[in-house]
């Protein structure tokens, strides 16, 4: 019998959950044409397909599938002719294989696919190992232990790369929710995007791909076609402290390495490119894949302190990382948060208007403080600038001045400084002044109208109109006190801004709007895995349509498939009077319920109804 | 690491909390190899640079000596980064070394034959470079040492100069100590400037460094060439010298544009020595006049960049250089370290402000509300008009009288950029005025008269910015002139650091024109009048008046 007749018919008798499980583990290159078993086992058995399950495999299964190429054989077998695993070992490596389509399970033992046994048999001539070099090779020497010595230096290196990297996270997500990052058609931030982001991270500009992975990963931030946008978690993980937001990207690291590599890496402190010889060891036939997914892994632990070392090729597992591969997050946290400097509460507050937190200002604090103030540089310590425009965004926001001299008085230790009291009291006396509104459509009697500004003071309105800083935005007098613009009322807000003028967004109703750009993404998408549901709906209905008579559709697929392959089959057929007989054919064809072939032994043509045909083997 | 005053950043920035108990401490050891950025009263800011710590190595600081003080006084963890290129960048100065062999021939030596390898193979290197006697050498012609120090810096591999100077033609000069004598840093200042060779000292104005160029010449006792900004600069030197040491008007020369006279101590104009006629300089000759044995720059962050050249042929001679700064605007700080020398010494303005030598200034910004009529003509003006309009607002001439009015009797100055509004303000404060056009000797009467209380309101243009002593000045209000350099700002506050004898403490508006450009410029200066640690308090120019 064929692969596929063998293949399709093992695989119309697995449960949902274990198809599910097949495509996710082996995705269909060509998924719209499986309508049924046997063409989801004719995609399975592609050889594309079978080189790329195989990539995924670790060396000891290999070996398994190596050893039951070329005739069935049971587990004590096979671990005979591996030699260095046991038949226990053996027989979990094969029940894998067969759940992954590649070997067949019988009463006479486990039999690789002639398919897959094809691929393997080609390897040696690729330079991959035969059976012989997966058993015996041993892995490549490297000491395994950490050196309890070098931790001191190590782990305060790993936390310092953590540290810099949860903040700069940190600022990413602040960054994106005051705007989101545009994606260029080809991928990755617009240019403009990429400064942004960098500069607001202090990070050099190629890294910001790195930290967007990084936090669509752990489901802070999510990738929408068109661009990157905060998630309601991501804004939520702002409010943590350092330690809390460490162990939210670590974990999702964690979660995010698939399970083959996490192998690879609990399996080895010493990291780099000890790390990558051993992921070669252990996956020969995992190619880029392997190399691109330790090396992109790798990255990711070192950006996370969860490794560290002077390069990339000498990394070492820190404390907190080595607990975090065990599983235990919070561990790792509390392993990594006294390296983390303090959050501190306090901040001085100074004449040139800076703020200096002596340390990372508790996050609570420091988001109520950039309401109102910009941070103008992250490290170690905090520091913060008041300006006008600063200022003017917090009572846009609905601040009061009243609320931000209170709170910077709460937390400075050194009182308000007169340049500060002054700039709040002065910016808060004369904001709304001027007020701009969007002019809703039709409720002007000129079309192009968008957008009004108004004023109770008319020498106000009066140089609104001359001055020359605003001639681009058009504003015209429609009134004692208002003018209007063809511009949006955001475009007039801005410019009215720039120009220094004490200006508010107001709603319809004269309630103050903040036009701080801010979206939130809908949906927190964190990773797109296909859907199954949709195949195996569709895989179980053609069964059914075919459950009238379901033997003999059966039989009539599986006829198709030994056509296509040209292949003989043994046929076993109701004769009336004879009872069942055997013939051993060559099918040509099959059409109005017959099938014509070939009959091997008698050298003559047969043609035999369909509805007479018992069985194929 | 405890729980000290000092934030070692990642940045290389380094925070200092003043009101720590441990901040004098640590301020006094950080300040060896890291450069006051910012010293707003609460948090300062030091930067960790490459010519800093090449300044603390060439002072004798290594480099475990710079780490256990950020050790001991940091707060949190230093970033191994930090350490990691300190220790490097430290390691790099000395390892090569400029003398003269044994046949008095300049030499480059190294024991690490890499970093000569590197550098002799670099292209503007190479041809400085005229022989390789031994591995660890390489002849120098002896034109290019300077230049050959320079090259090095910028490749990152500063040379340790030995080959020593000429000691110049011997000439006494004592200081006449009767009725003064060197305060303690001037002192300290001294001695290592002797010690190290040649070098930069850094004092604030008003904390006498003429006295200590003054000091230094009588510890040379050689024939001295100072070279000055300006005219007037020139001869406040000559009167300071004739002051405080033994010279006569007979030994002392000025070379400037109004007079050309060598002798063994010579004030030449930074102007002069650049001046060039049919495309070459004119005046180069007074370089090689004398055997000068020291050679004295004033305000060496003003140094023209023609003069670093013709300085770099100056090697041979003991170079000293004076500053309020160490910053340039043009970002040459490197060219100082290798032409000039390290920096010797250096004094924080507040430190010495706080030992009685300068006054303190408090920094006002008034605000004022334009009129109508004026704010309309503001809005209606195209961009290039606005600025002249905002800082030559009428509104603004009530104010400076309001202010002159409340400072009656003190030493005022009355800072313009525009000679219109200098001539309206002269005329109505009825007190006369000075700008760019006055001669010299004008100049000098005003000064003199400003100094001496017969004129106690002087109308100035920017050309008063510029080094000239006004000791007595307690008021300066500035009416108009953009925020256009710190240096400026700083030469401008200068007027008011020097030591009073009236006791008063010193007081420095500033005339902003509410919602103008004058604003932003305001922004900018308050943000260094505050970095530089003076309050800063914004009035509004109605309760002036009150």
């Amino acid at each position: 019998m064929t692969d596929i007749m063998t293949l399709a018919g093992s695989l119309r008798l697995r449960d949902d959950a274990s198809l599910e499980n097949l495509l996710t583990r082996r995705p269909l290159s060509a998924r719209g044409r499986v309508k049924d078993f046997f063409d989801l086992a004719e995609s399975l058995l592609d050889p594309t397909s079978i080189r790329a399950i195989l990539q995924r495999l670790d060396r000891h299964t290999l070996a398994v599938l190596a050893a039951a190429t070329h005739e069935p054989s049971g587990a004590p077998e096979l671990a005979e002719r591996i030699g260095t695993l046991s038949a226990e070992q053996v027989t979990e490596r094969a029940d894998a294989a067969v759940d992954l389509a590649l070997l067949t399970r019988s009463a006479t033992g486990y039999a690789a696919l002639i398919a897959v046994s094809a691929v393997l048999d080609g390897w040696p001539k690729a330079g991959l190992p035969d059976l012989a070099e997966l058993a015996t090779i041993e892995p490549p020497a490297v000491p395994g232990a950490r050196a309890g010595a070098s931790v001191s230096v190590s782990d305060p290196a790993a936390a310092e790369r953590a540290f810099s990297t949860t903040m700069a996270t940190a600022e990413l997500i602040v960054e994106l929710l005051s705007h989101p990052a545009r994606e260029l058609g080809k991928g990755g931030p617009a240019l403009p995007e990429r400064r942004r982001l960098a500069h607001a991270m202090q990070v050099d500009e190629p890294a910001v791909d790195s930290h967007l992975d990084l936090a669509v990963r752990s489901g802070l931030a999510s990738h929408e076609p068109g661009g990157w946008h905060p998630t309601a978690a991501g804004e939520a993980w702002l409010h943590t402290t350092t330690d809390h937001r460490w162990q939210a990207l670590a974990a999702a690291w964690l979660d995010a390495i698939p399970l083959e590599v996490r192998s690879v890496l609990s399996a080895r402190a010493n990291w780099g490119d000890a790390l990558h010889a051993y992921a070669h060891w252990l996956y020969p036939a995992g190619g880029d894949w392997i190399r691109e997914a330790v090396a992109r892994v790798a990255a990711h632990a070192a950006l996370l302190g969860i490794t560290s070392g002077p390069s990339p090729s000498t990394q070492v597992l820190s404390t907190a990382g080595s607990l975090l591969l065990t599983g235990d997050a919070t561990a790792a946290a509390s392993a990594m948060a006294p390296l983390f400097p303090a959050h501190v509460r306090q901040v001085y507050l100074q004449h040139d208007l800076s703020i200096i937190a002596p340390g990372p200002l508790h996050p609570e604090l420091d988001l109520r403080l950039r309401a109102f103030a910009e941070l103008e540089n992250r490290a170690q310590a905090y520091s913060y600038r008041l300006s006008p425009e600063s200022v003017n965004r917090g009572l846009s926001a609905g601040g009061s001045a009243e609320d931000m001299l209170a709170f910077l008085e709460s937390i400075s230790l050194t009182g308000i400084p007169q340049p500060v009291h002054y700039l709040i009291s002065q910016a808060a006396a004369r904001f709304g002044t001027v007020r701009v509104g969007m002019v809703a459509s039709g409720s002007s009697s000129d079309p192009d109208v968008r957008s009004y500004v108004r004023s109770p003071d008319s020498s106000m309105i009066g140089l609104l109109e001359v001055d020359q800083a605003l001639g681009p935005i058009g504003l015209r007098r429609t009134g004692h006190l208002q003018l209007v613009s063809r511009f949006e009322f955001e475009v007039v807000f801005w410019a009215l801004s720039d120009a220094r003028y004490p200006v508010a967004a107001e709603n319809p109703d004269g309630s103050l709007l903040s036009l701080r750009r801010q979206r939130m993404a809908t949906v927190p998408i964190i990773e797109s895995k296909p859907d199954h549901a949709e195949l195996l709906a569709n895989l179980r209905a053609a069964e059914a349509e075919s459950a009238g008579d379901s033997r003999q559709a059966w039989v009539a697929r599986q006829l198709d498939a030994a056509i296509r392959a040209k292949q003989t089959v043994t046929v076993t057929v109701q004769v009336p009077g004879a009872g069942p007989l055997d013939f051993v054919l060559e099918p040509t064809g099959v059409s109005g319920g017959r099938l014509r072939a070939r009959d091997k032994r008698a050298d003559i043509e047969r043609t035999l109804p369909l509805s007479s045909i018992l069985e194929l083997k | 690491m405890s729980d000290g005053p000092l934030i070692v950043q990642s940045d290389r920035t380094v925070l200092l909390e003043v009101a720590h108990p441990l901040a004098e401490d640590a301020r006094h050891d950080l300040a060896v190899f890291a450069e006051l950025e910012r010293a707003p009263e609460h948090i300062h800011t030091y930067r960790i640079t490459r010519l800093g710590l090449w300044n603390a190595r060439a002072a004798g600081h290594n480099s475990d000596d710079m780490l256990a003080t950020l050790e001991k006084y940091s707060k949190f963890a230093i970033p191994t980064t930090v350490s990691l290129d300190i220790a490097e960048t430290v390691s790099r100065y000395g390892r090569l070394i400029i003398e003269r062999d044994d046949e008095n021939q300049l030499v480059l030596r190294s024991t690490d034959e890499a970093v000569l390898t590197e550098i002799a193979g670099a292209k503007k290197i190479a041809p400085l470079l005229i022989g390789h006697p031994t591995p660890d050498t390489y002849l120098v012609d002896t034109w290019a040492r300077g230049q050959l120090k320079q090259e090095l810096v910028k490749l990152g591999w500063p040379a340790e100069d030995l080959a020593g100077y000429t000691p110049g033609t011997p000439h006494q000069i004592d200081l006449t100590l009767e009725d003064w004598h060197l305060r303690g840093y001037q002192q300290k200042a001294i001695d290592n400037f002797f010690e190290g060779g040649s070098g930069v000292v850094v004092l604030p104005c008003g904390a006498g460094k003429t006295l200590v160029g003054a000091g230094a010449m009588a510890t040379a006792k050689t024939n001295t060439l100072i070279l000055v900004t300006n005219t007037v600069s020139a001869r406040q030197w000559r009167d300071e010298l004739l002051r405080r040491t033994s010279l006569t008007e007979e030994e002392i020369g000025e070379y400037s544009g109004q007079v050309k006279e060598v002798k063994p101590v010579t004030i030449a104009t930074y102007q002069i020595l650049t001046a060039k006629r049919k495309g070459e300089y004119a005046h180069l000759a007074l370089l090689d006049a004398m055997d000068w044995g020291l050679v004295v720059y004033d305000e060496v962050h003003l140094l023209p960049a023609p003069v670093f050249k013709l300085t770099a042929e100056l090697q041979a001679r003991r170079r000293l250089g004076l500053t309020a700064t160490l910053v340039r605007e043009d970002g040459r700080e490197g060219d100082v370290f290798s032409l000039i020398g390290p920096k010797r010494f250096d004094a924080p303005w507040k430190e010495i402000e706080a030992q009685g030598y300068i006054s303190p200034a408090t920094c006002y910004e008034v605000r004022i509300d334009l009129p109508q009529s004026e704010r309309l003509t503001y809005a209606a003006a195209a961009d290039d008009e606005r600025y002249r309009l905002a800082a030559t607002a009428p509104a603004k001439l009530d104010v400076v009288r309001d202010l002159v009015a409340r400072h009656k009797g003190e030493r005022i100055l009355v800072i313009g950029q525009y000679l219109d509004q200098i001539d309206e303000l002269a005329e109505e404060l009825d007190a006369p005025k000075l700008t760019g056009s006055t001669p010299v000797d004008e100049r000098e009467r005003l000064f003199q008269a400003f100094r001496q209380g017969e004129i106690t309101v002087l109308v100035v243009s920017k050309v008063a910015n510029f080094s000239v002593d006004l000791p007595e000045a307690t008021v300066a209000i500035q009416v108009s002139g953009s925020f256009g350099s710190r240096q400026e700002e700083a030469q401008r506050l200068g007027r008011l650091l020097r030591p009073k004898e009236s006791g008063l403490s010193a007081n420095f508006y500033t005339l902003v024109a509410r919602d103008t450009v004058d604003q932003d410029f305001a922004q900018n200066r308050q943000r260094f009048l505050a970095e530089q640690g003076y309050s800063y308090t914004i009035l509004d120019a109605n309760s002036i008046a009150a």
